[in-house]
């Protein structure tokens, strides 16, 4: 396989804490199943999440006969940080999914957006919230205060990150902010 | 609340229906209490005017200021007393009482249903309890979220958002394991798809120029393009409907559910300054080809007028 050019791939970012679903949204939009560097999971819980990346994801989407889009997927642990600002670099703009059901969320979602702006100023990103079906204390209008707070306005979509057309419709909001 | 109802000279076959009604108003948190009158004091007073023991109760309650429920078969109302057709339905006597009761919670500025009470929810931390029949759907406005024991429940509700026999009442807090047996989706998603669904009912929002103060949550309706060029265009700026349909080349209605569903979530607001046509057709700058082109791989058209 042939590594893109950095500077001038086409590239779409998926960032967010672990477990948020990052791996499995790559999958459901991407032409080939991502590369991925997952490794056993020694912080599971005995839930169907049994691995975690610790590199990043990689895969990609035939736009036409010339375009690819290069899609990627940043690990969610801290320890990684360093990785955003090299991948990232040039990309079109990212999608920061959350886990609704995670305790931390809004630790999460902080730490990410400061990441992605330390990383990749000026970066437009949209936000997908998945699990919210399991987590009933998850408050969609918690999380629009914490962005109003932070002086943003991002799209905020609740989705299931196995279901295709969700992602989509994900990445078709983030298009339209470009 | 308790409530205390009179019932005076109502046929037996119409005070059973009534007893009904009175049942299912227990959903909006009201527990009635229906007994013969006997001249003391009561909330309401329910009396047929066909019956000449119901028109002196009739008589002897308003000299006592005490509210009256009038089943009459004589169509003038010259007396302003508010009235109801002997032949309704329990819930839609139900909903009537309710209104008398509780005044404004079951229909709200134009809307009926369900959307009429998502409508009068908005901003409401409190969880409310919607019923229509055996449907039965949990409202949380603040979450985001409309819970169900199922999904056919959550289709059934669609399909009868604006029917006005819905019943509501604020619920009081859950513990969390309750929720393992609800299903839910997305509060907005379901409004989108719902209003759709009654286009054609939904009363004109063709006043004012509207404009979204935030993004609607459209992670559910996945496959409507169409949601998706209104939300951006309608938080980039303010439109009228009209003139939003005019420039998306949408069916008015189509733009008018779109809008009634995002105002009864909260997301829509009413703006005194809308954009101008011209400079919003304007406003999309040329997309790069790049950005074209991978926007039309998701069945997007950026860099024209109607994105």
């Amino acid at each position: 396989m042939l590594t893109p050019e950095p500077d001038y791939a086409i590239k779409l970012l998926f960032v967010g804490p672990v477990g948020a679903g990052k791996t499995t949204a790559i999958r459901a939009i991407a032409d080939t199943p991502p590369i991925s560097t997952d490794v056993p999971w020694t912080d599971a819980n005995g839930g169907s999440k049994q691995t975690t990346t610790v590199a990043f994801d990689y895969s990609t989407i035939r736009l036409d006969q010339e375009e690819t889009l290069h899609v990627y997927g940043l690990p969610g642990q801290h320890h990684l940080d360093f990785m955003a600002p090299i991948v990232g670099r040039g990309a079109l703009g990212a999608v920061l999914l959350l886990d609704a059901s995670s305790a931390v969320m809004h630790t999460d979602c902080v730490h990410s957006i400061k990441e992605l702006q330390r990383s990749s100023p000026g970066l437009k990103f949209v936000i997908g919230v998945t699990k919210a079906d399991l987590a009933p204390r998850f408050s969609m209008q918690t999380l629009h205060q914490l962005l109003q707070q932070m002086n943003l306005a991002v799209p905020i979509f609740s989705i299931d990150s196995r279901d295709r057309a969700q992602v989509m419709q994900l990445v078709r909001a983030l298009l339209l902010l470009l | 609340m308790n409530i205390q109802i009179g019932v005076a000279g109502v046929p037996e076959e119409l005070e059973l229906r009534l007893s009904l009604a009175c049942g299912l108003l227990a959903a909006a948190q009201l527990q009635v209490h229906l007994q013969a009158w006997k001249g003391r004091p009561c909330q309401l007073l329910v009396v047929d005017l066909d019956n000449g023991y119901g028109r002196l109760a009739c008589e002897v309650a308003k000299r006592r200021d005490i509210p009256v429920l009038c089943f009459d078969t004589n169509a003038p109302n010259a007396d302003g007393m508010p009235r109801i057709d002997r032949h309704a339905p329990a819930a839609s006597m139900a909903r009537t009482l309710q209104e008398l009761l509780l005044p404004g919670t079951a229909a709200v500025e134009g809307v009926d249903g369900l959307l009429g009470i998502c409508l009068h929810e908005i901003g409401c931390d409190e969880e409310v309890l919607a019923r229509h029949g055996h449907i039965a759907v949990v409202v949380r406005h603040a979450a985001g979220r409309i819970h169900a024991r199922s999904m056919s429940e959550l289709l059934a509700a669609e399909a009868r958002l604006l029917d006005g026999s819905w019943l509501s009442g604020l619920r009081p807090q859950q513990n969390e394991r309750e929720y393992e047996w609800l299903v839910s989706r997305s509060l907005e998603s379901f409004l989108v798809m719902a209003c759709r669904r009654h286009q054609a009912s939904l009363p004109l929002l063709d006043g004012a120029a509207y404009r979204l103060r935030r993004w609607p949550d459209l992670g559910g309706v996945a496959d409507d393009l169409d949601s998706l060029r209104l939300a951006a265009l309608l938080y980039r700026s303010a439109w009228r409907m009209p003139e939003l349909a005019q420039h998306t080349r949408m069916d008015a209605r189509q733009v008018n559910a779109f809008l009634w569903a995002t105002l009864v979530s909260g997301a829509l607001h009413s703006d005194e300054a809308p954009v101008s046509p011209a400079f919003a057709a304007t406003a999309p700058l040329a997309a790069p080809s790049i950005l074209r082109r991978v926007a039309r791989h998701f069945g997007l058209r950026i860099g024209h007028v109607d994105a």
